[in-house]
C-alpha cells in the first residue's frame, strides 16, 4: 500500500440557494484556493475525480459544465461519479494506490436547490418497484427511521433536538455554515412536524455549494503539506435499498465499511479524537456512532449536514473538515462517514491520522 | 458581485416503462387480482417479494398467497399533498403483513387523527375498485376491526 | 396462479430552475438587444462565443466584452431528415456549426433561405434577427442564419 494523504480542502459557503453562479462558477473560486493551499500548478495534478448529480442538476450529463473549472483541455486524465463526492475520493484514493500518479484533485459540486420541488426528485433514488411509485414524502424514509429508532432507545425527540443545539452552537465558528445559532432544545421542541418524529431542524438543510480536496501519496504529500491527514483506511459499503428488510435501527454497512477501514488502518474508530459524520437527519448520529464504536470522539465540530448539506459535496466537506483538524493539529486521529441513499443505505468510512 | 443572473423554469419528463420480471411481475398480477403474495425463502415468506434474499443474496422460490393484514411496525405522519394515496393528513408506515418476514412500506389513513397511529396497530390493505397491476392498486391500508 | 404483469410504468416529471450564470447572462442579455457579445482570453488569445468569465484552457478571467456582427462561415452542417416530438420546423432542414469571423468557437444554428443541398463547409452566411417586438434573452432572437450576400466583405 501506498501512503496517501488530504493535503489541502476549500469550499464555498453553503448557500440555500445561489442564484449567480453555474457550476463553474461556483467550483473555481474553490478549486484555485485548494490547488494554492498544496502550492501546485495544474499541470502536477495527474488525476481528477468528481461527484455530482444529474437528478439534482436537471440534465443529463450534467457535471461537464464543472469541467471548465478544471482546465480539461489540453486532455486529462479524469472520472466522475452520480453519486456524493465522497465516492470520489475514494476512487482516486485507488488510482494513487495504483501507482498511476501522485497527485488527485477530488471536488464536489452539489446544487440542491435547482430542483422545485425535492418531493418529486427524491422518490427517484427509490426501488422503482415497490418505493418509487408511492412517490412518499422526501423525509418519510428517514422518519420511519427515526421513530424506529427512537422506540429502540437509541435517542428520543430531546435526545435529537440536542444534537440539533449543539451542532449550530458548533457552527457559530465555521464561516461557511447554512445555519448557526445559539437555540435552547425547549423552543427546537416546540417546532412542527415535518414527518413525525422530524421536525425542520432534525432534516440537514439542502443548500448549494462546491468543495475541493487535494490528495497526494508518500513523498509528494510530505511536500505539500506541512502535517498531512494521511488516509490510513476507506472503505465503502451498501444495505438492501428496500427498507422493509433491513433494521433501520443499526446501520450494518457503516459498520463493516469501519471494520475494513481499521484492517488497513492498525487502530479502530474508537481511538479517533474527533469525527465528522453525514447526518442528514439528527437521529443519524446515534445509529451512527453505535455502529461506528465511536468513544468519546467531539462529534461534528465543524457543525456537520444539520449546519449545511450541499447534496453531492456534504459527504466529501466530511473527510475535509476532518483532514483540516489534523493539519492544524487538533486531532492526531480521525474519522470521517459519508452516507448516499435513503436512511442511511450506503455508507463510507475513513480513518485519517496526523504524524508527529 | 451578488447580483443574481438570469434563470428560467422548466419541465424535464420521462415517460419511461419498465419490465418487472418474473417474480415481481407475479406479485404486481396478484394486486391486479386483489390477492397480495409473498415470496418463499429459507426464513419464510417475504412480502413484498424480491428475487433474491436480501442477507444471503440466495434465489428466492415460488409466490405464495398471504393475508392482506398485518402490524405497523414503524410510522411516520405527513401532511397530504396533491397526488398522495390519501387526501387528509396520514402515515406512511412499515407493515409487517401477517405469516410474511420483511414489512411493506404503504400508507395508513387513519382519518387525518394522528392520535390513532401506534406501533403494533393492526391493519388491512383498502383495495381500489379497479386495479392495474401497479402498487397503488392498495388504495392505502386502514385500521383492521 | 394469476397472469404476471410483465412492464409497469414509470414515469417522472420534474421541475426545475436553469441559473445561466453571470458569463452566459451578458450574453443572452445582448441577444435581447441585437447584440453578440465576445469575450477574449488574454493568456491564449481563445475568442469565446458566448463567453464564461473565464478561459476553460487557462483558468483565467476573460477580458472586457466586445461586440461581433456575426457573420461567418459554416464549418461543419448536417441535413435534418426525420420527424421528431417538440420539432419547430418541417424537415428537411439545416444545422450547422457556424464560426462567426472574429471568433474561436462555433456556436450552432439553423442555416436557411437556401436549399439543403447548396449549402457548403465553407459557405459564409450571415445572422437573421427576429422583429424587435420579438427580440428575448435567447438565442431565438437569431431567427436562423443565411447565406451572405456577394461582396458583403468582412468587417
Ligand atoms: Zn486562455
Amino acid at each position: 500500500m501506498r501512503d496517501v494523504a488530504v493535503v489541502a480542502f476549500a469550499q464555498s459557503p453553503c448557500q440555500a440557494a445561489n442564484r449567480r453562479d453555474d457550476m463553474a462558477g461556483i467550483l473555481l473560486p474553490v478549486i484555485r484556493e485548494a490547488v494554492d493551499a498544496a502550492g501546485i500548478g495544474r499541470d502536477e495534478i495527474d488525476f481528477v475525480a468528481s461527484g455530482s448529480h444529474d437528478f439534482y442538476e436537471g440534465r443529463t450529463f450534467s457535471y461537464i459544465d464543472s469541467l471548465d473549472a478544471v482546465g480539461a483541455w489540453p486532455p486529462i486524465s479524469e472520472s466522475h461519479v452520480e453519486s456524493d463526492a465522497a465516492w470520489a475520493l475514494a476512487e482516486a484514493w485507488s488510482w494513487l494506490q495504483l501507482g498511476e500518479g501522485d497527485i488527485a484533485l477530488v471536488y464536489g459540486i452539489g446544487r440542491g436547490s435547482l430542483p422545485a420541488d425535492l418531493d418529486q426528485v427524491m422518490p427517484a433514488q427509490l426501488d422503482p418497484y415497490f418505493l418509487a411509485p408511492l412517490a412518499p414524502h422526501r423525509d418519510a424514509i428517514a422518519g420511519l427511521q427515526a421513530h424506529a429508532a427512537i422506540g429502540a432507545g437509541l435517542t428520543s425527540e430531546q435526545g435529537m433536538a440536542e444534537v440539533v443545539s449543539r451542532c449550530l452552537a458548533s457552527a457559530l465558528d465555521n464561516p461557511h455554515a447554512q445555519r448557526s445559532e445559539r437555540v435552547d432544545v425547549a423552543r427546537l421542541l416546540d417546532a412542527p412536524y415535518v414527518s413525525s418524529p422530524l421536525r425542520e431542524h432534525d432534516v440537514a438543510p439542502i443548500g448549494d455549494a462546491a468543495a475541493v480536496v487535494v490528495l497526494a501519496a508518500d513523498d509528494a504529500a510530505r511536500r505539500l503539506a506541512e502535517r498531512p491527514a494521511w488516509l490510513r483506511g476507506v472503505d465503502h459499503r451498501m444495505d438492501t435499498h428496500y427498507p422493509g428488510v433491513r433494521d433501520l435501527t443499526e446501520s450494518l454497512s457503516t459498520r463493516r465499511a469501519a471494520s475494513r477501514a481499521a484492517e488497513f488502518a492498525g487502530f479502530l474508530p474508537s481511538d479517533v479524537d474527533v469525527a465528522e459524520l453525514h447526518t442528514e437527519y439528527s437521529h443519524q448520529e446515534a445509529i451512527l456512532a453505535a455502529a461506528l464504536g465511536l468513544n468519546g470522539a467531539e462529534l461534528n465540530a465543524s457543525g456537520g449536514p444539520l449546519a449545511g448539506r450541499p447534496v453531492t459535496a456534504t459527504g466529501l466537506i466530511r473527510i475535509g473538515e476532518a483532514a483540516r483538524r489534523i493539519f492544524d493539529g487538533r486531532a492526531d486521529r480521525a474519522l470521517a462517514h459519508a452516507t448516499n441513499g435513503q436512511a442511511l443505505q450506503q455508507n463510507l468510512v475513513c480513518l485519517l491520522e496526523g504524524e508527529g | 458581485m451578488t447580483a443574481e443572473s438570469l434563470s428560467a423554469s422548466y419541465t424535464v419528463e420521462f415517460p419511461f416503462e419498465r419490465t418487472v420480471g418474473p417474480t415481481i411481475g407475479a406479485f404486481l398480477g396478484g394486486l391486479r387480482d386483489g390477492q397480495l403474495y409473498g415470496v418463499r425463502t429459507e426464513r419464510g415468506a417475504l412480502c413484498p417479494p424480491l428475487e433474491f434474499e436480501p442477507g444471503t443474496g440466495a434465489e428466492t422460490g415460488e409466490l405464495v398467497p398471504v393475508a392482506d393484514t398485518g402490524t405497523v411496525t414503524s410510522w411516520t405522519w405527513v401532511r397530504a399533498r396533491l397526488g398522495d394515496p390519501v387526501p387528509h393528513d396520514f402515515a406512511w408506515a412499515l407493515i409487517a403483513i401477517d405469516g410474511t418476514i420483511g414489512a411493506l412500506f404503504h400508507a395508513v389513513d387513519v382519518g387525518g387523527d394522528s392520535g390513532r397511529m401506534a406501533t403494533g396497530m393492526r391493519v388491512r390493505a383498502r383495495w381500489r375498485a379497479e386495479r392495474v397491476g401497479q402498487l397503488s392498486d392498495i388504495e392505502c391500508f386502514e385500521v383492521a376491526p | 396462479m394469476t397472469e404476471p404483469v410483465t412492464t409497469m410504468p414509470s414515469p417522472f416529471r420534474m421541475d426545475y430552475t436553469y441559473v445561466a450564470g453571470t458569463g452566459r447572462t451578458a450574453f443572452l442579455r445582448g441577444l435581447s438587444e441585437r447584440r453578440l457579445i465576445a469575450r477574449r482570453c488574454a493568456d491564449c488569445g481563445q475568442v469565446y462565443l458566448p463567453p464564461p468569465e473565464f478561459c476553460s484552457r487557462c483558468l483565467t478571467e476573460l477580458e472586457a466584452p466586445f461586440e461581433l456582427d456575426g457573420r461567418g462561415v459554416i464549418s461543419t452542417f448536417c441535413v435534418v431528415n426525420f420527424p421528431f416530438p417538440g420539432q419547430r420546423i418541417d424537415p428537411p432542414y439545416v444545422v450547422a456549426h457556424i464560426q462567426p469571423h472574429g471568433a474561436g468557437t462555433r456556436p450552432m444554428h439553423l442555416v436557411r433561405e437556401v436549399k439543403p443541398g447548396q449549402v457548403h463547409i465553407g459557405m459564409e452566411v450571415e445572422p437573421v434577427w427576429v422583429a424587435d417586438d420579438d427580440l428575448d434573452t435567447s438565442l431565438l432572437s437569431i431567427r436562423h442564419f443565411r447565406p451572405a450576400p456577394e461582396g458583403g466583405a468582412d468587417a
